[in-house]
C-alpha cells in the first residue's frame, strides 16, 4: 500500500509541467489578435474615414477648387473656372444672424443642376429667390465626389473655400 | 566537414531565433506600408493648373444682331500655346457673369469637345503666340435674343506625370461687352 502511495506522488510530480509550450504560445498569440481587434474596432470608429480624389485627401483638393458666383434678382449663376468638379453646392443662407444650409438640388430652381455636376468650364444659372427671399447673404459650399473604402463619397468642403455673396 | 541535416533540425534554439526576427521586420514592413498609404494622402501634390503666363485676348469680333451670327478673332499674346477655348455668353445688362454655354453652336473655326471648342483635333496647343497666328471662329447665337457680354475661357493641353491633361485656365479669363455690328 505504503509503495503505491509513493509511486502516485511520484507520477503526479512529473506531471506538474501544466500546459505545453505550444498551447501558451496559441493562447497568447490568440489574446494579441483578441485585443488588437477590439482596439482596432473601438478606434476605426473615433477616425473619420478618409476620402480621396486625384490620389489625395478631399480636403486638399478642396483648395484647388475654382469658381465664380453671382446672385442677381433671384438668379444664381455660377461658372467653373478650374480643373476641380464640382458636383454639387450647399447654399448657406443668413437671414438676420440666423443661417440654414440647403443642397441646390432641394432648392426649387436647383432643377437645372447637372445629374454629372459641373466640370471645367461649365456652368448653372437658376432662380432659388423663393428660397432666399430677404436674406442678407448666401454663402455657396462646394461638394465634391471623392472615393473611400466604401465606394464613392461626397465631401462638402469647409467655410473658407466657400464664395460669400452679399445680397 | 559534412553539413548534417539531423543536428541542424535538431538545433531548436537558433531557428526560432531567426523566426522572431523574420516576424518583427515583417510586422515592421506591413505597419509601414500601412501607415504609409494612409499619410500618402495626406502630402499636398501639385495641381494641376495652367503655366503662368498663358493668355490669349478678343482681337477681334463681330456681332451680328439681325442674322444672330457672332464672329470672333482671338491671338495668343502670352508665353505658352493654347488648345481652345470655353466661351460663355450673357444676354442680360445687369448680369455680372455670363453663364449661356454656346460651343454647341460654332458653324466653323474649331471644333466641340466636351463643352470647349479646339482649334484643331489633330494638333495640340495649335494657337502659338507667334504674331501672325490667330483663329477666326462663327457662332450662330439666334437663340438667345441680344448678347450683351462675351467670356472667354482659354484651356491647354499640358503634360502631368507622362500623362496629357485637358486644363482650364481660369484664372486667364477674358471679358468683352458686345455690341451689335
Amino acid at each position: 500500500m505504503g509503495k503505491n502511495k509513493k509511486e502516485g506522488q511520484k507520477k503526479r510530480k512529473v506531471m506538474k509541467s501544466g500546459l505545453s509550450p505550444v498551447i501558451t504560445s496559441v493562447l497568447l498569440i490568440a489574446l494579441v489578435v483578441v485585443i488588437i481587434s477590439v482596439i482596432f474596432l473601438w478606434f476605426r470608429g473615433m477616425v473619420e474615414e478618409g476620402v480621396v480624389k486625384f490620389e489625395k485627401n478631399i480636403k486638399l483638393v478642396c483648395d484647388d477648387v475654382e469658381f465664380e458666383a453671382s446672385y442677381n434678382s433671384g438668379t444664381l449663376n455660377i461658372v467653373n473656372n478650374g480643373n476641380v468638379p464640382i458636383f454639387k453646392i450647399n447654399l448657406r443662407i443668413f437671414n438676420q444672424g440666423n443661417y440654414q444650409t440647403k443642397n441646390i438640388e432641394d432648392l426649387d430652381g436647383g432643377n437645372a443642376w447637372p445629374a454629372n455636376g459641373l466640370g471645367q468650364g461649365a456652368t448653372f444659372s437658376g432662380n432659388i429667390g423663393a428660397e432666399v427671399g430677404s436674406a442678407d447673404k448666401i454663402v455657396i459650399l462646394p461638394i465634391l465626389l471623392g472615393t473611400s473604402s466604401k465606394g464613392k463619397k461626397t465631401f462638402v468642403c469647409e467655410g473658407q473655400y466657400g464664395k460669400e455673396i452679399t445680397i | 566537414m559534412k553539413f548534417n541535416k539531423k543536428n541542424f533540425l535538431k538545433n531548436k534554439k537558433g531557428l526560432s531565433i531567426v523566426i522572431g526576427y523574420v516576424l518583427l521586420i515583417a510586422v515592421s514592413v506591413v505597419m509601414s506600408i500601412i501607415v504609409y498609404q494612409w499619410l500618402r494622402t495626406y502630402v499636398p501634390t501639385e495641381t494641376l493648373k495652367c503655366d503662368e503666363g498663358t493668355s490669349i485676348f478678343i482681337r477681334e469680333y463681330n456681332y451680328d444682331c439681325v442674322n444672330h451670327v457672332l464672329n470672333i478673332t482671338v491671338k495668343n499674346n502670352g508665353r505658352f500655346s493654347v488648345d481652345g477655348y470655353f466661351i460663355h455668353v450673357s444676354n442680360k445688362t445687369d448680369e455680372e457673369l455670363a453663364t449661356i454655354d454656346i460651343s454647341g453652336n460654332i458653324t466653323f473655326g474649331g471644333n466641340v469637345s466636351g463643352n470647349a471648342i479646339r482649334f484643331s483635333n489633330l494638333i495640340e496647343n495649335s494657337l502659338t503666340p507667334e504674331n501672325n497666328n490667330v483663329k477666326l471662329s462663327s457662332f450662330n447665337v439666334q437663340d438667345y435674343g441680344t448678347l450683351t457680354k462675351l467670356e472667354i475661357i482659354p484651356t491647354r493641353i499640358q503634360k502631368v506625370d507622362g500623362k496629357n491633361k485637358f486644363v482650364s485656365c481660369g484664372d486667364s479669363k477674358v471679358e468683352e461687352i458686345l455690341t451689335c455690328s
